[in-house]
């Protein structure tokens, strides 16, 4: 009995559900755990421009498909579920995981598997450092990496006396602090540094001792999640230090605290920001509302323009052939909502940042900033 | 260090210690009545805490009725809790209960997850934004009202256990489950009620602290350790022992986590508990249902 | 299992590679043989020592860093790599080991899963030797007898190795007057005590080889997923192997063998259904909890026994 049940798994694996004809986009993604709001906004991202493409009748005449299977950005996860939309679901190219670490793991598999994987979420820059010319050709990033917002986070800094850290003990906000101190105004003090479990909510003696302190700002790096708990508590205790370098004021989820009144002087440099008010971006966020009840989040904006910039290269290369299609991707020049999208030879692309700022009770964009 | 410093560390310590004491006294009730150990406990404070939100927020009742109903389903949970995971373990090994109610919180967890979403929620209550000052010291609104739920909930706890029969053959049980049976008690019956109330509990938890946060489904890994952290170091099962742990380890977090870091602050529970295990391992105020 | 059983099993684990060509199987094969490693590391502190341990992804993660520093700064070759890491895991178990054996159950619980964490907190605060949250990437594969194993066929042979001789490591380790000695401790504690058994002890040995097979799977682990980080000290991971384990089949040989098939297998099957599957991962979960009380094996022992009878 043990035989035949084994059998039949092994014809289970064997099946591949394939609509031999689709072009397939893989995403492997958090769909449950603590990152599962990001993966949620990354998949909406991802189908809105998939939607546009079938709309305009597809890429060289075949529809386009999304997969996207759970990683709960786990680095082991997340290359079981690359493996399976590889070998199984036979996806075209992949989009990459939101945490620095599942992505680190996807690269040696899809150079071993031959398929190009667009990063359009990590930051960790060394991913970018170990791809294109001398490393992984598979690997291309269309966001801006830790030390580019690092030079124009610092950039900011300069003119401040102190500065106190609050960041998630994460690759993200460790590295994100290190970079900064590293390339800051060294006459700039650093207060004290704060690293805390993403899963924290209570910040409660943290800004109790902020209040004695002082600091000129606050730098905040932390995802939506648990910034909107850092930002409630802020408002409670009436402090009035600016939190600056990448507290996500750009998110939905704090829109309501920043009409309060209580950030002024804030700000934050952020990749994406949904009321930019080019041409294009007002399309695509237009078009994201009218199916889900939040503007795009900068893993939603980076999900569509990662599906466009793949759809373009295949356009390009006439055929899916991961080859040329690697090949098309590294030759890149095509118009984005933030501008041109070309890599350079490290496969990274160079688009603008926006340096955003509260201003009374409104988040505004001062300026594009970057490379 | 000035004086004010201190005060104001020592006041937030006793209101975010008296939180950790309410959220964790559903399950010190559940272990020392049952001696199962609960890991759908995070996910039950996270239920109620969405059921908080979508009565306020969604069916647009008043705070206070929506706490009064969401404590009242909770209490209906638990006796379903019961009789799905609960139950059918008492008599095996502990194994079993762990993940049983292991089973229980992934099913949890990704069921408020695919009917809510994954995007936070906030809760806006009458006493948000409400602080006070006190000699110095600032008090927020909410939190005051968790620290009065809290005082409220050991209380009606303590003369719930004391006073009624069901309370007793509670106590009974806790001391001997086989003797229970002998005796006529339907240990079936008491287990579904103290699921009830430990849900009904954590119900009453979560309506007050989880304002205070944003809410999503996996927002109920952070409590569960805390919970276990506090049931450990006051006692397993032992309710006013979690009480006063609650407390004693919110101010030492709250001390250690002003002037020394976050890094340091995270250790203090873990540092805790195996110091106390090491020294005194039933914990700080030995294991019974003492009251 | 009787012989006939463990023949086909053999049979199908040597001739999945060349089978099914798909390196998603095979990847899935290597995961599955890892975690049988690590289930066989549980199985002997759980199933035949009776003590819930919480410590096993301490030893998992402690030798994933020590290949992978190893491998990154020294250069190191998988033999040394893999070694050192086992060693680790050993080291590992007895500083957990020594002071909280000695403690009761409940606490022994509560201990090893605070020192795992503690590792956690340890491994992403001391950013010289570990890069903390950064984590250790690109480790290399490892070179065994000068060739690197690289590949799935390979990774598959090696891990289907390091799998087997867990397996009869533990058969061996359990049939020796030491293991008769773990399974009275466990069976009666006051009663081995009062034989003249010194328990503390025997416990320690089961926990030791429980972390160099731990180790030497965090080993395995570091080459193969290329990434460590402190994620590795996860409860996570401890999570899975309690259900391989408990689920499998305790304090059998084969039972965390079939959990860590079943187990791996199962989320993947469930594959099929992305947004749902953790949803009905959790009520199949609840259902073998609650239906197949002594776990996997015993229950399909007891289905053959039956059919065998008629």
């Amino acid at each position: 009995m043990a035989i035949r049940l084994l059998l039949a798994l092994a014809t289970l694996f064997a099946f591949s559900a394939a609509h031999a004809d689709e072009i397939k986009i893989g995403i492997p993604g958090p769909v449950t755990g603590p990152i599962a709001y990001l993966g949620q906004h990354m998949k909406w991202g991802a189908e809105l421009a998939i939607e546009e493409l079938n709309d305009g009748g597809g890429v060289l005449g075949r529809k386009l498909t999304l997969l996207m299977q759970d990683s709960a950005c786990r680095p082991a996860d997340g290359v079981t579920a690359a493996r399976k939309l590889i070998d199984q679901d036979k996806v075209d190219f992949l989009i990459s995981d939101i945490c620095s670490g599942s992505t680190m793991a996807l690269m040696p598999v899809v150079e071993a598997a031959h398929r190009p994987l667009i990063v359009a979420a990590s930051t960790l820059p060394d991913i970018t450092q170990k791809a294109g010319v001398g490393g992984n050709k598979w690997v291309f990033r269309i966001v801006p990496d830790d030390i580019m917002q690092a030079n124009v986070i610092a950039k900011k800094i300069t003119g401040m006396k102190s500065i106190a850290f609050v960041a998630e003990d994460t690759d993200y906000g460790r590295g994100g602090v290190r970079l900064l101190k590293e390339r800051m105004d060294p006459a700039v003090k650093v207060v004290s540094e704060d690293f805390v479990k993403p899963a924290d909510t209570d910040f409660l003696s943290i800004l109790t001792r902020l209040r004695a302190e002082n600091p000129d700002a606050i730098g905040v790096y932390m995802l939506d999640q648990q910034a909107l708990n850092l930002m409630k508590q802020y408002a409670q205790f009436g402090l009035k230090t600016p939190l600056v370098a990448r507290p996500p004021l750009i998110s939905n989820l704090v829109v309501d605290l920043i009409a309060s009144g209580n950030f002024g002087r804030s700000w934050t440099v952020y990749p994406y920001y949904d009321q930019y008010d080019g041409a294009m971006n007002a399309a695509f966020v237009s078009a994201f509302r009218q199916r889900h009840p939040e503007p795009p989040h900068y893993v939603a904006y980076g999900a569509y323009e990662a599906v466009l910039a793949g759809a373009d290269a295949i356009k390009r290369a006439s055929t899916t052939d991961p080859d040329k299609v690697r090949d098309a991707l590294a030759s890149a020049n095509l118009e984005q909502i933030l501008g041109p999208l070309r890599f350079d030879d490290h496969n990274q692309a160079h688009n603008k940042m926006m340096f955003l700022q509260v201003q009374g009770n409104k988040l505004v964009l001062v300026d594009l900033a970057g490379e | 260090m000035s004086a004010d410093l201190v005060l104001q560390l020592i006041a937030n310590g006793v209101s975010v210690g008296l939180g950790y004491a309410l959220a964790a006294v559903g399950l010190a009730l559940l272990f020392g009545i049952l001696e199962q150990v609960n890991f759908a406990h995070g996910e039950l404070y996270m239920l109620a805490a969405f059921v908080v939100w979508w009565l306020v927020q969604m069916v647009g009742l008043p705070y206070p009725a929506a706490a009064a109903l969401a404590i009242a389903a909770m209490a209906c949970a638990g006796v379903l809790f019961a009789r799905v995971a609960l139950v059918p373990t008492l008599d095996r090994s502990a194994d079993a209960a762990i993940l049983a109610t292991l089973a229980v919180s992934v099913i949890l967890q990704n069921a408020v997850r695919l009917v809510f979403g994954a995007t936070p929620h906030s809760m806006s209550t009458p006493l948000e934004g409400m602080t006070l000052l006190v000699g110095g010291v600032l008090l927020f609104g909410q939190r005051l009202l968790v620290a009065g739920a809290a005082v409220v909930a050991f209380l009606g706890l303590t003369l719930f256990l004391r006073l009624t029969s069901i309370g007793q053959a509670m106590r009974a049980m806790a001391q001997n489950k086989r003797a229970c049976v002998m005796v006529g008690i339907d240990v079936r019956r008491i287990t579904g009620w103290t699921a009830a109330i430990s849900a009904a509990l954590t119900g009453f938890a979560a309506a007050t602290i989880a304002p205070l946060f944003d809410l999503y489904p996996s927002m109920g890994g952070d409590v569960v350790f805390k919970s276990f952290a506090v049931v450990i170091i006051g006692g397993m099962g032992n309710i006013a022992g979690a009480a006063v742990a609650g407390v004693a380890l919110g101010i030492a977090e709250a001390l250690v986590g002003g002037y020394l870091g976050s890094a340091f602050k995270d250790g203090i529970a873990f540092a805790a508990m195996i110091l106390v295990l090491l020294v005194r391992p039933h914990g700080l105020f030995g294991r019974a249902v003492r009251v | 299992m009787n012989r006939r059983a463990l023949a086909a099993v053999v049979l199908i684990a040597l001739a999945l590679p060349w089978s099914v060509g798909s390196p998603y199987v095979l990847h899935i094969g290597i995961m599955t043989l890892i975690f049988v490693v690590l289930a066989q590391s549980l199985n002997l502190v759980l199933g035949y020592s009776g003590l819930l341990s919480l410590a096993t992804p301490a030893f998992f993660g402690v030798g994933a860093y020590t290949a992978a520093i190893m491998a990154l700064k020294l250069d190191a070759g998988g033999a040394a790599t893999i070694t050192a890491a086992a060693a680790a895991g050993a080291l590992t178990s007895l500083a957990i080991g020594v002071p909280s054996l000695r403690v009761s159950r409940h606490s022994f619980v509560i201990v090893t899963l605070s020192a795992t964490l503690l590792l956690q907190v340890i491994a992403g605060n001391w950013e010289e030797l570990t890069r903390g949250a950064l984590g250790l990437p690109y480790v290399p594969a490892p070179r065994l007898l000068g060739l690197a194993i690289e590949g799935k066929i390979a990774w598959y042979n090696l891990t289907l190795l390091f799998a087997a001789a867990a397996v009869l490591a533990t058969h061996l380790i359990v049939s020796s007057p030491a293991g008769r000695a773990m399974i009275a401790t466990r069976d009666n504690e006051t009663l081995a005590k009062a034989v003249g058994f010194d328990v503390v002890r025997i416990r320690l040995f089961a926990f030791c080889v429980s972390g160099a097979f731990a180790g030497s799977a965090g080993a395995l682990y570091a080459h193969y997923i290329t990434f460590v980080d402190p994620g590795v000290f996860g409860f996570d991971f401890s999570e899975v192997l309690l259900i391989m384990v408990i689920l499998g089949g305790a304090g059998t040989l084969w039972g965390p063998v079939l959990g860590a098939v079943a187990f791996t297998l199962l989320p993947e099957i469930l594959r099929v259904a992305p947004e749902t599957r953790s949803l009905i991962y959790g009520f199949i979960l609840l259902g073998i909890v609650l239906y197949m009380p002594f776990g996997l094996l015993p229950w399909l022992s007891g289905v053959s026994r039956r059919r065998a009878k008629t």
